[in-house]
């Protein structure tokens, strides 16, 4: 596992500065909660203005309870902002070493291919899962501080945990296009980057527009949803299904990787 | 090709494209158990191409190599488990020092070598305990050695291996592989060094244009060297009578005919001493490069038989 360690060590920076990013401004919106809720009524009035297909991109209709204010605020922008991280954890994983030219040496070690992008894929999720600890944290934290966000810990722990699923797919695609596009980074970056936004533009819109809601079971975030796993646990239907589909990214990512010429 | 014994290194019809490209055509190698093997061309030639297919970091279009009676593919793990490789771009983690730089490759080798790789930073002069941000070509050409060498493998695969070195080091460098061929263990580098080729090689392949031209020993090697020698005369010269030298194979002169330029194969002495019948100005000597030797000897009016290894003037 020489070069998890490595990969995870390489990224522990990276990893500290986003948790404590994200724990800082789950504090934060967790911090305004106690004067959201006092003027729960007001916002409500304020709200029956708005559009309900723009109401319905939140992911919820009740945007001023602890679990629709959570979802709103705050868990359903985790598994984009993280996404952003994942890709550039999949791109630097295989292109990144072929740009630095640091693969020749690494591929000329007694390590078969698969070993290497295998427990590169695992630094990724070893980091994910340390932000999300610290977001988690955060979120333990801010409801002891503000307890009117009444919502138990093994909900905020589900939500939290299960977001890590929809991006490690988002790393998958990232890795599949390291692994496949010989030291195109930036193809690899901006259709990554595409896939990002543009599944999670689908999710979101199509909460409004029932023409894009037919797409939305070929996004990822379709299978996360913060609020059903904070009101009744997880789903676990909808987890198979991004477990299975990171699967799929990283045996697709071992098979081109294996395949490829490396550092042309 | 039957596999032979004592192949090291092993090629049969070893082709490289990319696209219409061809980087390397019909390559067949064959080196020796226990000798340094040159591997020379001018660049773009396909040395690099080579190694790196040899190594399995790049899959041949056709043909197939054995390393140390592995096959290059198959067990590309094996082979790489008795192989130390400096490639000729060297680039290291810069968030490392020396000393983890080390600790990772033997971790990752799964052998302890850390007491070899001292030995070798203290007679390359390195510290292992500097960062290894910001070295200079040298010193990531040192830190490749060390790591390469540390795990005393049987097979030696050297890119360019004293690119950058200063010239104490080279010579550093040349004791420490005549130890490992002394040892019985295989060296197959590329080079464009001549001099460096000249002292460390026993055989060297020369290649061109993706193929494989010739394979030499050393000796035939050094016979193939020529200089350009420009002879500057007060009056005009009798052009005719250099260009009868047998040792002479070409010559330009200005049109005044004071100025000589002269290509000379083998013994200068014959020139030298018809170059003093005439009152002399200037004598000045150009050593060829590598490629033009190369180009010289290896041009298109040239061909080679591998068969015989020999290469015939056309």
């Amino acid at each position: 596992m020489t070069i998890f360690r490595k990969s995870v060590r390489d990224s522990w920076k990276g990893m500290f500065g986003w948790g404590i990013g994200l724990g800082l401004y789950a504090l934060l919106v967790i911090g305004l909660y106690p004067s959201v809720a006092a003027q729960k009524a007001d916002y409500e009035k304020l709200m029956e203005s708005y559009p309900d297909s723009m109401l319905d991109m939140f992911g919820t209709d009740d945007l001023f309870s602890p679990i629709g204010y959570l979802q709103s605020q705050l868990m359903l922008y985790i598994p984009l902002l993280l996404g952003i991280y994942a890709i550039l954890q999949g791109l630097n994983a295989v292109t990144g070493e072929e740009r630095k030219q640091t693969m020749d040496t690494l591929a000329a070690l007694p390590i078969p291919r698969w070993q290497i992008l295998t427990e590169k894929f695992l630094a990724t999720l070893v980091i994910m899962i340390g932000i999300l600890t610290q977001f988690f944290l955060s979120l333990v934290l801010g409801r002891a501080l503000w307890p009117e966000l009444d919502i138990s810990v093994d909900k905020l722990a589900m939500a939290t945990y299960a977001s890590l699923l929809p991006i490690m797919v988002v790393a998958g695609v990232a890795y599949l296009l390291s692994a496949t596009l010989p030291m195109h980074r930036r193809w690899g970056g901006i259709i990554s980057a595409l896939f990002l936004i543009g599944t999670y533009l689908i999710y979101a819109l199509g909460n409004a527009s029932q023409t894009i809601e037919k797409f939305q079971p070929f996004t990822p975030f379709e299978y996360y949803d913060a609020v059903k796993i904070l009101k009744s646990g997880l789903p676990i239907g909808d987890l198979l299904v991004l477990i299975i589909a990171t699967l799929v990214l990283w045996v697709a990512s071992l098979y081109t990787f294996e395949q490829r010429d490396l550092g042309t | 090709m039957a596999q032979n014994p004592d192949s090291v290194i092993q090629t049969q019809n070893l082709t490289k494209k990319y696209g219409g490209v061809v980087a390397l055509q019909d390559l067949n190698l064959d080196v020796q158990r226990g000798e340094v093997f040159g591997y020379l061309g001018p660049n773009g030639a396909g040395k690099t191409t080579t190694i790196r297919t040899l190594l399995d970091l790049i899959r041949p279009t056709s043909g197939t190599a054995t390393i140390l009676g592995l096959d290059s593919r198959r067990d590309s793990v094996k082979i790489h488990a008795q192989v130390g490789f400096l490639p000729s771009e060297m680039t290291l983690y810069h968030n490392m020092t020396g000393r983890q730089y080390v600790r990772f490759i033997e971790r990752a080798r799964g052998v302890a070598c850390m007491r070899e790789a001292e030995q070798l930073a203290e007679r390359l002069d390195y510290d292992l305990n500097r960062s290894l941000e910001g070295l200079s070509t040298g010193n990531r050409r040192k830190m490749g050695l060390i790591t390469a060498l540390m795990h005393r493998p049987p097979l030696l695969i050297l890119d360019e291996p004293t690119s950058g070195l200063d010239p104490l080091m080279q010579q550093t460098f040349n004791e420490y592989i005549r130890q490992i061929q002394a040892e019985g263990r295989t060296v197959f580098l590329s080079s464009h060094n001549l001099p460096e080729v000249e002292a460390l090689c026993d055989r060297v392949g020369i290649l061109r244009e993706g193929k494989l031209v010739a394979v030499e020993t050393i000796q035939a090697l050094a016979s193939l060297r020529f200089r350009w020698f420009v002879l500057e005369f007060e009056q005009p010269i009798e052009i005719e009578q250099f260009r009868a030298l047998s040792n002479v194979t070409a010559l330009e002169t200005n049109p005044e005919n004071t100025r000589l330029r002269i290509q000379v194969s083998g013994a200068i002495d014959p020139v030298i001493k018809l170059a003093a019948h005439y009152p002399l100005r200037d004598l000045s000597v150009e050593h060829p490069s590598l490629e033009e030797t190369f180009l010289e000897f290896y041009g298109s009016n040239h061909k080679h038989d591998p068969q015989t290894q020999k290469e015939v003037r056309a």
